[in-house]
């Protein structure tokens, strides 16, 4: 034995420096020791302790059952490891806490006792509790991010953030309320036993819209507290209550008082105001502690992020709307004015150039035989008549209205018979007519026309090139018309229109007003221009 | 023998220019002119010409007046129906070709007929199926198409 060790009389030498609760028993199971520790743990003075059945540190309710298992031990004690779960310590003001249990046989000169040695975990519980807490906070907060990358519309999100709280939060009720122009509230969504209660407790009213805004209404005129979610709707601040025994709520919102211990609302904005409040409880006290309240701020940051996202694209839509009504007005009033342009056109130039044209046969008619000679300057006359007539006559086509139930394709097709009519280009059209041409607007049927005709009239004037190909390729969300020539390409900076090019800025205009796109590709060996537009 | 005709147009100086034309013009006999649809059914009747030249534009005119003036011998008993020609400055292909499909047997473009007006109906009146009008190629194509693509008003 090295001489230096602290002298051991007793194995209870050894328990009585120990850091951990030892209570020893005899036979009868009596209180025969205890250490300094177990005092701290237990509440106890050593005299108040000893002699005492050992169940008085046990919780009432697993007194009897302790007894009988004791008897059994003591018959043929072992050193063993209380391998039970919930085993729990009763202190002497009746408090219980989560222990851990050891016994050990000790053989003693008043007979055999047993030694326990009691591990007060309750604080280790709690922590362990806790991280359970945050990681399924962590969790939560993951499937709200999840939700917010990946719904499409406020009233998805809303569902299902308020699913998320409850189902993975552990909430016991959730919901979200927008408040309108009027500051009228809207219940959203809501989810959990909560909102169920919610729901009862407004029976009476017509919806639970009416339930809320009527006790609001109250509440706030005779000046109590309103509910967090109105508050932090008003406020724009996050509102936290932990205990609602402690901040006691308006008596007229029993029926979340009753229930919920703790509370929280959250607004959530967009364009740096609120405009909606994600309200959440639960069931314990004391839960919006600093770790939740950052994970809850966080969560109400992203939702509010998509709450942006959500109408920036509701007001795209809606200047996208616009834009394609402003444009169906346009060319309507485009093509009327075109309309009664070619109808002055055809009903007055036309017509006196065709009674023009036959006077001017029957007056060669008569001079071939009276003055042949004046026959040839007849007949110069006569082709300059002609030719103002065919110009005349490529007027009224370019004016031509679109008709209701005409093919793009057709369109298309005697467009470049017409341009292509006096030129040595061979043409072709790549597609037969789809009968889906038809389901186009007529709005986009004409634009697509008007700029193909416009790129089919470079081509003519200006590409000297052997072959184009015209080719309406239909789309599940608009059509696509591509004009392909093998000439000699675009020259330069033919977006600003040279002089005597009609250039692509036309045709470019016309496809922006349409809400379509136009490319270009032109280089020594042709061109070609495709037009997308829209097809509503 | 001189062939029969008879003109509608609404357009008063073109319509005198085409009788002046063609009764200048030892082989017709101009039968009548009309201004509109009506009037030229009724000269039709009253008169039964070999050839009807019509204008697409005057009320009653185009593709309904050519399917009417086709069903006159139902109406009236008459022996043969004249033949219909277009005579317009209308040219846009599926115009050409819902005329070919209501009857019209000739097609002729304002503005470029000049002298050759006579010529032109003589042809037609000689059994020829005469389409005088620069889209000419682009129409039958579309004729020639099991179905009409445009959607042409029901008899």
């Amino acid at each position: 034995m090295n001489e230096q060790a602290p002298q051991i009389r007793t194995v209870f030498d050894l328990f009585d420096a120990s850091v951990t609760a030892v209570i020893a028993v005899d036979e009868t199971a009596a209180i025969r020791y205890l250490n300094g520790r177990a005092v701290e743990v237990f509440g106890y003075l050593p005299a108040e302790l000893l002699g005492q059945p050992v169940e008085v540190l046990l919780p009432r309710a697993r007194a009897d059952a302790h007894a009988a298992l004791r008897d059994t031990y003591l018959e043929a004690p072992i050193s063993r490891h209380i391998d039970v779960r919930d085993l729990k310590g009763r202190r002497k003001d009746g408090t219980e806490f989560a222990a851990e249990i050891s016994l050990t046989p000790v053989v003693t000169g008043s007979g055999p006792w047993v030694a326990a040695s009691v591990l007060d975990i309750s604080l280790r519980k709690e922590s362990e509790a806790r991280v359970r807490r945050q990681s399924r906070g962590y969790l939560a907060l993951a499937k709200v991010n999840e939700a917010v990358a990946r719904a499409e519309h406020e009233d998805e999100l809303f569902r299902k953030v308020c699913h998320i709280a409850v189902v993975h939060g552990g909430f016991i009720g959730a919901w979200v309320m927008t408040a309108d122009i009027d500051d009228d509230l809207h219940m959203r969504a809501s989810a959990g036993p909560l909102a169920t209660r919610l729901a009862v407790a407004s029976a009476e009213w017509p919806s639970v819209d009416d339930f809320l805004n009527d006790q609001v209404r109250d509440i706030r005129r005779d000046g109590g507290v309103l509910p967090g979610g109105v508050r932090s709707l008003d406020t724009e601040e996050a509102c936290f209550t932990n205990d609602f025994e402690l901040e006691p709520l308006d008596p007229r919102l029993r029926f979340l008082t009753d229930w919920a211990r703790s509370g929280a609302a959250l607004p959530l904005g967009s364009h740096g105001r609120a405009v909606a409040s994600l309200s959440l409880y639960a069931d314990r006290a004391g839960v919006f502690d600093d770790n939740l309240r950052g994970l809850l701020t966080g969560a109400a940051e992203n939702i509010s992020l998509a709450l942006d996202r959500f109408r920036a694209r509701i007001d795209l839509d809606r200047t996208l709307a616009q834009r394609t009504q402003l444009l169906r007005r346009l060319v309507d009033v485009q093509e009327r004015e075109r309309a009664r342009i070619a109808a002055d056109v055809h009903d007055e130039p036309v017509q006196a150039l065709a009674a023009v044209d036959l006077r001017l046969g029957l007056l060669r008619r008569r001079l071939e035989e009276a003055a042949p000679d004046l026959v040839p300057d007849l007949a110069q006359i006569h082709t300059t008549v002609t030719s103002v007539s065919d110009g005349l006559r490529g007027l009224l086509f370019e004016l031509e209205r679109v008709s209701e139930s005409a093919h793009l394709t057709d369109l298309l097709e005697d467009a470049a018979g017409h341009i292509f009519e006096l030129t040595p280009v061979a043409w072709s059209i790549a597609n037969e007519p789809d009968p889906r041409e038809l389901e186009l607007s007529v709005a986009t049927r004409t634009q697509a026309v008007r700029i193909a005709k416009e790129a089919m009239v470079n081509v003519a004037k200006h590409a000297q090139a052997q072959t184009v190909t015209i080719r309406v390729v239909l789309e599940d969300d608009g059509v696509t018309v591509t004009v392909t020539d093998d000439g000699v390409g675009l020259p330069p900076g033919v977006r600003s229109s040279p002089p005597g090019h009609r250039g692509i800025s036309g045709m470019l205009d016309r496809a922006e007003v349409s809400g379509g796109s136009l490319f270009l590709d032109t280089h020594a060996g042709g061109t070609t221009i495709s037009v997308w537009l829209p097809g509503a | 023998m001189t062939i029969r005709v008879a003109l509608g147009d609404d357009d008063t100086a073109f319509r005198a220019a085409a009788v002046g034309l063609l009764e200048a013009d030892a082989r017709f006999d101009v039968v009548g002119a009309a201004a509109d649809g009506e009037e030229l059914v009724a000269l039709v009747e009253r008169t039964g010409p070999d050839v009807v030249l019509l204008d697409l534009r005057m009320p009653g005119g185009g593709v309904v007046g050519a399917r009417t003036l086709a069903d006159l011998d139902v109406l009236v008993g008459r022996r043969t129906p004249p033949l219909v020609v277009a005579l317009t400055a209308e040219t846009a292909p599926d115009v050409v070709e819902e005329m070919l499909r209501a009857g019209a047997v000739g097609y002729l473009a304002k503005g470029r007929i000049g002298s050759s007006l006579g010529d032109l109906v003589a042809r037609v009146h000689d059994g020829e199926l005469v389409l005088a009008v620069p889209t000419a190629r682009l129409a039958l194509r579309r004729l020639l198409r099991e179905e009409p693509h445009t959607s042409v008003a029901s008899p």
